[in-house]
């Protein structure tokens, strides 16, 4: 279902360890994702998001080298953009301005992962 | 004239006189008989009986017939001037006035012409012993002539009279000394007397006896008179002393407990009096004295009374005194004194007691005490402070007096107490408490209610600035960050029921300008009832450890995600490493050594303090000292501790291992003509005004594989450096297969020298 659901969506990917951005990344496309990125630090996530018109979701991981995503989640969010955080911080650690948007918890599970922004995508 | 009818008539008076006497006692009685029956007998209208009156040279009118009222026992007759009366008790002979009118011998008094008296006789009454008593005077209202016969009846009638007087006088005499001596002795309810004979058998149980000690008058007449004492005494003979004694001396005392009927026991204080007649011969002895038992037993519980509160005062701790109101010299003065003041109470108590006590007051605090001494004296209850110095050791101690002045019955003060405590160790006790709370680092303030200060330490205004009158009530508040104020209220609404008071609020240090964190605590005071008196409170500067606090999160936060970030890179090595594998053999030996890699990079890693960072040369050095041996083909050249950025080592570690794999699988270090040239520098102003490290690995000498074959070890090496490196650590990397080794270039920010840019690169 996630397959055929994400099959020529736009998906950023936001991730600064490259091991893990490019299994996502293979991930994402073997599902039929069109990826964007990833990108690996804030400035080039937030220079994408301004340079795509259209961006169908993302995948955030919320530390990047000691930088904070949040700047890039408020800007996706405020154009509509569903979102899916990764990360290594308990729930606590998230700004509670974020407490709506789905999280998976690292090592990600690409299942969970891939169902997670499906969901965040079709509701 | 008087016939043989006339002396038998005179002679039945006699008689009838004689029966009325028998039954009669009463000497008015008898004498008014006697004047009627002379009277009769001699046909006379009037007759009367004048007794002398002692010392007054009067007569009065003791009896008589035929008088108006108000002559007998009322008037009297004169003995001294021309008296008749005092003419025949003088003669002791009748004296005959046949018409006084013609009487010139005497004056007669006026009442007898007022009854029409004409004729007179006097006869002289003479008691036993010849002693006048009176006049018998026979009046005639008639002239008449008294004759020697009429007189010689008079007279022998006045001879009856006589000792008939002399007998009534006498016995009534008698009968009203028993009168009295009866009712004495009946109303003495409160003494037992007892009279007994010669051999002290009892012969009166009177006054009190029976009431006293229980027997009848009828159960003691007869009985020996030793049955009253108690038997230890009766053993020790005391009955028979105590009689002896009283023969010898008149009387003995007798104050001792005594026997009751019913075997309790009676205290009486009184004597035994040995009764002897006119010539000396005892007749019995008279017991008589007091019960005083009551008495007794007040004054013993007195005694007791008084003795327990000496022996209150002998024990007490306290100085308990007394002086006298006057002269203010101590009366009593408990020993408590001489442990207090290191004085001897006999030193103390020399001399004017007074003044010796304020010597030894030190001299700022005399006043007080004489002013409160004189508060004393004027009937207040004083309660003071004041210190003494004791001539003993020269040191200071603090008492408290609490004093009263002690009034007689008329209300004025005669003596005034005291209660003397030493209160230097509770002194000591507040001193020390006192630097404790200046002396601690914490912020000390005592407050009522919920929140309402009463008092604050020097701490605390030197820290915020505020004075001890600022900080009172609520104004401590001000020195509270704004922001915080709501929440210590709202602690300190909750305190009462919490039984405590905690709250972690910014505090403004005034010298800083600066809020820091402050924990505020405050434990209640209770008093006896559990109710809550007051509150003890200290405000703590907690800034540092909040501030370790935040700091260990956010490094707990970090901690947790480079821990979940490793175990992803874990996961997709193994996966990466699953998919270039020749079979699970070849496959464990592959993924063992690169997780060795990276517990290699981990163990650098994790050796580094906070502001250390791994150096190029270190790293290297690791990963070459893993390749058991071959390292001694490898040359290094390139400066020391260039350091490298934290976030960059794991991923150029996990680099360099896939080039040395690589290199002694198939190339410089896996044949034995081949070379391995490491070589690096550091270019201190790189692109990004950062210093770059610039690496280059030369492998030499080596038998590549032909062109277009698979690539050797699945081409992670090559893909960490290409991909990898430029994605993560910005790194500018070139890879080419040279004719005899591979040849690769990598370019990375490196951190700057020992600075405080470093911090920040995590």
């Amino acid at each position: 279902m996630s397959e055929r659901s994400l099959r020529d969506c736009r998906v950023l990917v936001v991730e600064d360890e490259f091991m893990l951005a490019d299994d996502l990344q293979n991930e994402l496309q073997d599902v039929g994702a069109i990826v964007l990125g990833p990108v690996g630090v804030l400035v080039a996530a937030i220079a994408l998001i301004q340079a795509e018109e259209r961006i169908d979701g993302a995948v955030l991981d919320a530390n990047l080298g000691g930088e904070l995503v949040y700047p890039a989640a408020d800007l996706l969010i405020e154009r509509g953009v569903p979102i899916v955080f990764t990360t290594g911080y308990d729930a606590s650690a998230i700004p509670s301005r974020f407490s709506a948007v789905a999280r998976c918890d690292k090592p990600v599970r690409i299942n969970a992962l891939l169902q997670a922004i499906g969901r965040a995508m079709h509701g | 004239m008087a016939g043989q009818e006339e002396f038998a008539r005179r002679q039945r008076v006699l008689s009838e006189f004689g029966d009325f006497v028998l039954d009669h006692d009463d000497v008015e009685e008898v004498l008014n008989e006697a004047c009627r029956l002379i009277a009769e007998a001699l046909d006379a209208d009037l007759a009367k009986v004048l007794e002398i009156e002692r010392g007054t040279n009067t007569a009065l009118v003791r009896a008589g017939v035929g008088w108006r009222p108000g002559i007998v026992g009322h008037e009297r007759v004169s003995l001294i001037e021309r008296s008749s009366e005092a003419f025949a008790i003088e003669r002791t002979e009748p004296v005959i006035s046949n018409d006084i009118a013609h009487e010139d011998r005497f004056a007669f008094p006026s009442f007898l012409r007022d009854h029409g008296v004409v004729a007179v006789v006097n006869v002289p009454i003479l008691l036993p012993g010849r002693e006048p008593f009176g006049v018998l005077q026979v009046d005639a209202t008639e002239p008449r002539r008294f004759d020697q016969e009429d007189v010689e009846f008079i007279k022998t009638y006045a001879m009856v009279l006589g000792p008939v007087i002399d007998r009534l006088k006498t016995a009534a005499a008698l009968r009203e000394t028993d009168e009295r001596l009866r009712l004495i002795v009946e109303n003495a309810r409160a003494y037992v007397m007892v009279v007994t004979d010669a051999d002290d058998r009892i012969t009166d149980w009177l006054g009190g006896s029976e009431k006293i000690l229980g027997w009848s008058s009828s159960e003691m007449i007869g009985k020996p008179a030793d049955i009253i004492f108690t038997e230890e005494d009766r053993v020790a003979g005391m009955p028979t002393k105590e009689l002896s004694e009283a023969r010898d001396h008149g009387t003995a005392p007798d104050v001792r407990w005594h026997r009751r009927k019913d075997g309790t026991r009676v205290f009486l204080d009184g004597q035994t009096i040995a009764l002897k007649d006119r010539a000396g011969k005892l007749r019995g002895y008279l017991k008589i004295g007091k019960d005083v038992t009551e008495r007794l037993r007040v004054q013993t519980a007195l005694r007791e009374t008084e003795e327990r509160l000496r022996q209150f005062g002998e024990a007490s701790q306290d100085i308990l005194w007394m002086r006298d109101a006057e002269k203010l010299q101590w009366q009593y003065l408990t020993p408590a004194f001489e442990a207090v003041y290191g004085l001897s109470r006999e030193d103390a108590m020399s001399g004017d007691d007074f003044r010796n006590w304020l010597d030894l007051i030190v001299p700022e605090d005399r006043e007080a005490a004489i002013a409160a001494t004189d508060r004393v004296r004027g009937g207040e209850h004083v309660t003071f402070d004041y210190r003494i110095r004791r001539p003993s050791d020269g040191s200071i101690r603090w008492l408290r007096d609490t004093d009263f002045p002690i009034t007689d019955a008329a209300g004025e003060v005669t003596l005034i107490a005291g209660v003397g405590h030493d209160m230097t160790e509770l002194r000591e006790t507040e001193l020390r408490l006192h630097v404790l709370m200046e002396g601690i680092p914490q912020l000390v303030w005592r407050a009522v209610g919920e929140g309402d200060w009463t008092w604050s330490s020097p701490q605390w205004s030197e820290y915020t600035g505020l004075t001890p009158e600022q900080s009172t009530g609520y104004g401590w508040l001000d020195a509270f960050h704004p922001d915080d104020r709501v929440a210590v209220r709202g602690a300190w609404g909750d305190a009462p029921r919490r039984s405590g008071f905690d709250v972690e609020a910014r505090i403004c240090c005034a010298a800083k300008r600066e809020y820091r964190w402050f924990q505020t605590r405050a434990s209640p005071v209770r008093d006896e009832a559990g109710s809550i008196v007051e509150w003890l409170g200290t405000s703590t500067d907690v800034n540092d450890i909040r501030e370790l606090q935040e700091r260990q999160q956010v490094l707990v936060a970090e901690l947790q995600h480079r821990t979940r970030n490793l175990m992803g890179v874990v996961r997709s090595i193994s996966d990466k490493t699953a998919r270039a594998s020749d079979g699970l053999p070849d496959f464990r030996v592959r993924f063992r050594e690169r997780l060795d890699a990276l517990s290699r990079v981990q163990g650098l890693l994790s050796r580094l303090n906070e502001h250390d960072r791994v150096t190029f040369d270190e790293l290297i050095g690791a990963e070459l000292a893993a390749l058991d041996g071959a390292a001694d083909r490898v040359g290094l050249a390139g400066p020391h501790g260039v350091r490298l950025r934290s976030s960059t080592v794991q991923t150029l570690a996990l680099a360099l291992h896939e080039l040395a794999t690589n290199a002694v699988k198939y190339g410089a270090l896996g044949q034995p003509q081949g070379r391995l040239q490491i070589s690096w520098k550091l270019e201190p102003n790189g692109p990004g005004d950062c210093p770059w490290l610039h690496v280059d690995w030369r492998e030499m000498g080596v038998t590549m594989p032909p062109a277009g074959s698979k690539p050797t070890g699945g081409g992670q090496g090559r893909e960490l450096i290409e991909r990898a490196l430029p994605y993560q650590l910005k790194a500018k990397t070139t890879f080419e297969l040279g004719a005899d080794g591979v040849h690769c270039t990598i370019s990375l920010p490196v951190s700057a020298a020992r600075s405080s840019q470093e911090a920040a690169d995590v």
